[in-house]
């Protein structure tokens, strides 16, 4: 019996030049460039529609060879609200598809990274390590939350999670919420 | 610890400094670099004249030779990221190259880009660098061959990669410097060399994790664990090389701060508050150090 061997890749999309909320071009702390640079992704945004770029850079950099390391290539999870999925591929080509990953610059014109997070052979513990990284993203933010609870809300970054706690009433924990769902 | 020894610092002359705006941009630089796991980050100055000709354009004096301000210019940095200033000096001319002992006090990296073969022969030979680097997108300026290559990674030279000139598709430039880096690679027998970014203030994006690009340069040729230790272990070993190199006198290393050798924290601070026409972005070395005891004597 012959059993079909995975990896699932674990990656991230973020967004450095983005310039719109919440902060704008400031890196004055950890907290104030981890929010500018980890964006939600366009809520349009499929997993189909990443698949589809990784094809396309896929043939652009390996040529029809590299378009064949595909064959097994899905996405099993993809958030767009924290800009983080996990792809199933074939064992002997996860290289391929994490080089063509590299090599995306965009998505709908827009600039962007897509950062690996992790390769696995199971998608569980792709699922550990993600929590994993949103929760240490959590706890720099909150760490400086506190620290701006201190400033009365005084500096930048105070206002700015005084207004995602009128939105939503749940602040930052949102996005991790997200992930431990599935 | 994962390094990222060249970061381009947006100015290409002694006397024009960088504007708020650029300066900004760096910073945006940096921080997307901090979140991709960087920790050493070193900003690279490259003067656009080469070894001929810098001659007449460097200022007379050696604190304005460096341009970069680490201190003053990214005070939001510290503590979090380590940041080092480095010279990339193009040579073309290899007679006129006794400026680089004058870069030595004032940077903590010295890097030269070898225009010709003989350029090449006399940075390994002669010159005391750190780093030797080319032009990736254009040929190279001679066959590498391995006995050159060996003989600078017995002395501690190592050769930088750069992947921000393998990331734009479809170009001729990419295909050439895919072929220039397989070709340095295979000449190194993979071993004393790095990987840096190379990226500009503008093209914050084309900045990528380290486990990603050592993806690509296993396509390359190069293995995972040498891949690794063309961030890290290589990476430092430059950065402490230039340290002992200031740190050092006779044998004798001075030692401080928390972060031990590879710390910039003493250089930089303001030793000479005292004394009158005080130097204030000058490496203080073991010399500089005896100096100063003499001086506060008298």
């Amino acid at each position: 019996m012959v059993r079909l061997k995975t990896r699932y890749i674990l990656f991230e999309i973020i967004y450095p030049e983005r310039k719109t909320y919440p902060i704008e071009d400031n890196f004055g702390t950890v907290a104030d460039s981890a929010l500018s640079i980890h964006q939600p992704t366009d809520s349009k945004v499929t997993g189909r529609q990443i698949i589809y770029l990784i094809r396309l850079s896929l043939h652009k950099n390996f040529g029809d060879y590299g378009s064949s390391t595909a064959v097994g290539l899905s996405m099993r999870y993809f958030s767009p609200r924290t800009g983080t999925g996990i792809l199933r591929v074939t064992r002997n080509n996860w290289k391929y598809i994490v080089a063509a990953i590299t090599f995306i610059n965009s998505i709908n014109g827009e600039h962007c990274v897509f950062h690996t997070i992790n390769v696995s052979g199971s998608i569980k513990k792709c699922e550990d390590r993600s929590m994993q990284y949103s929760n240490d993203l959590i706890r720099t933010l909150r760490k400086a939350r506190n620290a701006a609870d201190d400033d009365d809300g005084a500096s930048i970054l105070g206002r700015v999670f005084a207004e995602d706690m009128n939105k939503d009433g749940q602040g930052v924990s949102m996005n991790d919420n997200r992930v431990q769902k599935q | 610890m994962i390094c990222d020894l060249n970061v381009v610092y947006p100015q290409d002359d002694f006397d024009v400094f960088p504007g708020a705006r650029e300066l900004n941009k760096l910073k945006g630089c940096l921080a997307v670099l901090e979140q991709l796991g960087y920790t050493h980050i070193a900003l690279n100055f490259e003067p656009k004249w080469t070894s001929g000709t810098i001659n007449k354009h460097m200022p007379g004096d050696i604190q304005k030779v460096n341009p970069i301000n680490v201190d003053k210019d990214f005070p939001e940095f510290k503590g979090r990221l380590k940041i080092y200033s480095r010279i990339t000096l193009k040579i073309d001319d290899p007679s006129q190259c006794q400026n680089i002992t004058k870069f030595q006090q004032v940077f903590d990296i010295v890097a030269v880009e070898p225009q010709t073969e003989r350029a090449l022969q006399l940075a390994i030979t002669n010159l005391e660098v750190d780093i030797i680097t080319f032009n990736y997108r254009e040929r190279l300026p001679c066959y590498l061959k391995h006995k050159t290559i060996g003989a600078a990674t017995e002395k501690g030279i190592h050769f930088e990669i750069k992947y921000s000139d393998i990331l734009e598709s479809g170009t001729h430039a990419r295909a050439q410097a895919i072929s220039n880096i397989k070709q340095l690679i295979r000449a190194s027998r993979s071993r004393g060399l790095l990987c840096t970014s190379g990226i500009t203030f503008e093209e914050r994006s084309r900045a990528r994790a380290y486990c990603d690009v050592s993806v690509l340069l296993e396509f390359m040729g190069l293995d995972r664990n040498r891949a690794s230790q063309a961030f890290k272990d290589w990476s430092l070993d430059v950065l402490l090389s230039g340290r002992l190199r200031i740190k050092s006198y006779k044998q004798v290393i001075a030692v401080s701060g928390d972060g031990g050798l590879i710390d910039n924290s003493l250089e930089q601070n303001d030793w000479s508050l005292k004394r009158k026409d005080a130097p204030t972005n000058i490496k203080i070395d073991a010399r500089g150090y005896k100096k100063r005891r003499l001086v506060e004597k008298d």
